[in-house]
C-alpha cells in the first residue's frame, strides 16, 4: 500500500516548522510517499511572510507548526492565512493544542495532523485530499464568479431586488453607467423609485404577475440627471442565498430611439396621406374646371366676349393647380428634409 | 312644366361653367346655384312636393354642410316618394372610396366626376339628341 502518487505536476510543499526533529520527521514521510516533491522549509513566521510573498503560486500545501520563535497560537495561523493565497493550510501540532487546531480550523485551515499520530499514509492521504478540495473550491468559486459577470458586465441594465419593497439590492455597470447612480445610491432606492410616480401601480402589478410582460411593456425610467427614457423590461424571480428568500432580476432595455422613430415615420405617413388626399381633391378641383372650360370653349367660337371670360378663368385655374403642385412638392421636400436627419 | 336643375358646388366658376352648358344645351331649363348643402337643401325642400322635374347636380367638398351631411339629410326626408327628384354627385374627386360611399344611398342616380361632358349633360338633363 505504498503506492506513489503521480499529480501531473512535481508538487512543492512548505513546512513551516523550528523543531529540527519534526521537520526531518515529515521530511522523511513526505520523500517516501511522493516521487517529484521538493520540499521547502521556512523556521519561523518572518521567514515564511518574505518565502510566500513571491513563491504561493507554486505551493500545493503548507504545514504549520503551531508555536514558532517568533509568534504563535491563532494570531500566527490568521497572519500564516493572509498571506498563503488560498494555498491549503495543513496545521501540525500536539495533543496539547487539539482545542487551538480544531479552532483554526474555523479560520479557513483545511485540517490539523497531531504529529504524535503521523506516518506517511495519513500524510498521504492529507495532502492528496488538501489538493482535491482546493481545485473543487476554484472550480466552484470560477463558476460563481462567471455568473457574477454576466450580470455585472451584460451590456443591458439590470438590477436585482428583494421581494417585499422591490429594493434595489444590486446593479449592474451598464444600470451605473447609463441611469447616472452609484450602487450606494442604489441600494438606498426601491425599483420603483426608477419609474414616475403614476407607473407604480402598474410596475407593482408587473413584478408580481409575469404573464403580464406581453401585454404592455412601455414604461419610463427616470435617470439621475433628470432625463426620463422610454423603456421596456423583463423579469424573473430567483432564488436567494437560503432556501426561502426570493429576489428578482430585472433587466431594462432604452426603446427611447425606436419609438421616437416610429414616431416619426407616423407623422410622415400622415403627410404622405395628406399628400395623397390634395392630389384627389385640390388638384382634381381646378384640373376638373380647366376641362370642362375647354369643352364650352369649343362650343362659344362665335363670341368673343364669352370667350376672352372663359381663357381668364382657364389662366386662372391653370396657375391655381400650379401653386398647389409647388405646395405638394415643398411638402415633399421638407419629408426629405426630416429623413436626412 | 320644366326642368329645375340644382347645382350645389362651392366653386363659382364650375357653378357658371355648368349653366353655360346647360344654357348651350337647352334655355328653358331653370337653374338655380348654390354655394353649399345648406343652401341647397333650403332651395330643394319648398319644390320638393310640386310637379316639376327636378334635377340635383351635388359636389361632395363643400363648406358649411358637405355633400356627405347633404345625402344624410335627404336620406331622413323619405326621399323615395319623391319621383320627380333626379340626385347626381358630381365631384372633382376621382377617389374610388367616394364613388363607392356615395353608391350606397339609395337615391343616388349616378357619380360623376367633374368636368360633364357634353354626352354626360344630354343623359342628366333628359334631353333628346337632336
Amino acid at each position: 500500500m505504498t503506492r506513489s502518487v503521480e499529480y501531473g505536476e512535481p508538487i512543492t510543499i512548505l513546512v513551516i516548522e523550528d523543531n529540527d526533529g519534526d521537520f526531518v520527521l515529515v521530511e522523511d514521510y513526505l520523500l517516501e510517499k511522493f516521487n517529484n516533491i521538493k520540499i521547502e522549509r521556512c523556521r519561523d513566521f518572518g521567514e515564511s511572510k518574505s518565502y510566500l510573498k513571491g513563491n504561493t503560486s507554486k505551493l500545493s500545501v503548507i504545514f504549520l507548526d503551531l508555536h514558532l520563535h517568533d509568534i504563535g497560537g491563532l494570531e500566527l495561523v490568521k497572519k500564516v492565512l493572509s498571506y498563503s493565497y488560498n494555498v491549503p493550510i495543513l496545521i501540525l501540532t500536539g495533543y496539547a493544542d487539539l482545542s487551538l487546531a480544531q479552532l483554526s480550523l474555523q479560520l479557513g485551515v483545511y485540517d490539523f495532523l497531531i504529529k504524535d499520530e503521523l506516518n506517511p499514509n495519513l500524510l498521504h492521504k492529507s495532502i492528496d485530499f488538501a489538493i482535491n478540495r482546493r481545485q473543487f473550491i476554484s472550480q466552484i468559486e470560477s463558476e460563481r464568479s462567471n455568473f457574477e459577470d454576466l450580470f455585472n458586465f451584460s451590456p443591458q441594465p439590470m438590477w436585482l431586488l428583494d421581494t417585499d419593497g422591490y429594493n434595489i439590492l444590486n446593479a449592474n455597470l451598464s444600470a451605473i453607467e447609463k441611469y447616472g447612480y452609484s450602487l450606494k445610491d442604489y441600494q438606498k432606492m426601491s425599483y420603483l423609485d426608477l419609474h414616475p410616480k403614476e407607473e407604480t401601480k402598474l410596475i407593482t402589478r408587473r413584478l408580481s404577475d409575469y404573464n403580464l410582460e406581453e401585454i404592455n411593456n412601455n414604461f419610463t425610467h427616470c435617470l439621475k440627471n433628470g432625463e426620463q427614457i422610454k423603456v421596456d423590461f423583463y423579469s424573473k424571480k430567483v432564488k436567494g442565498h437560503s432556501r426561502d428568500m426570493k429576489r428578482i432580476i430585472v433587466q431594462s432595455n432604452d426603446v427611447t430611439e425606436k419609438l421616437n422613430h416610429i414616431n416619426t415615420i407616423e407623422i410622415q405617413n400622415k403627410k404622405l396621406k395628406n399628400i395623397a388626399w390634395t392630389q384627389s381633391h385640390e388638384v382634381r378641383a381646378p384640373l376638373s374646371r380647366i376641362l370642362g372650360i375647354a369643352n364650352i370653349i369649343e362650343t362659344l367660337r362665335e363670341d368673343p366676349k364669352k370667350l376672352s371670360f372663359w381663357l381668364e378663368q382657364l389662366k386662372n385655374s391653370s396657375q391655381e393647380m400650379d401653386e398647389i403642385i409647388a405646395k405638394t412638392v415643398k411638402e415633399t421636400q421638407i419629408l426629405n428634409l426630416k429623413d436626412q436627419k | 312644366m320644366s326642368s329645375h336643375v340644382f347645382i350645389i358646388d362651392d366653386d363659382e366658376i364650375l357653378r357658371l361653367l355648368t349653366i353655360e352648358m346647360i344654357e348651350s344645351l337647352d334655355d328653358k331649363i331653370i337653374c338655380h346655384q348654390c354655394e353649399n348643402g345648406k343652401v341647397g337643401l333650403e332651395t330643394l325642400e319648398p319644390m320638393l312636393n310640386s310637379s316639376e322635374t327636378l334635377i340635383v347636380l351635388l359636389d361632395l367638398n363643400m363648406p358649411v354642410l358637405n355633400g356627405w351631411e347633404f345625402l344624410d339629410q335627404l336620406d331622413k326626408k323619405d326621399i323615395n316618394k319623391f319621383k320627380n327628384l333626379n340626385l347626381y354627385v358630381l365631384t372633382s374627386s376621382i377617389n374610388d372610396n367616394d364613388r363607392i360611399k356615395s353608391e350606397q344611398y339609395p337615391f343616388v342616380k349616378k357619380f360623376y366626376s367633374k368636368p360633364l361632358s357634353e354626352e354626360d349633360f344630354m343623359k342628366v338633363l333628359q334631353l333628346e339628341k337632336i
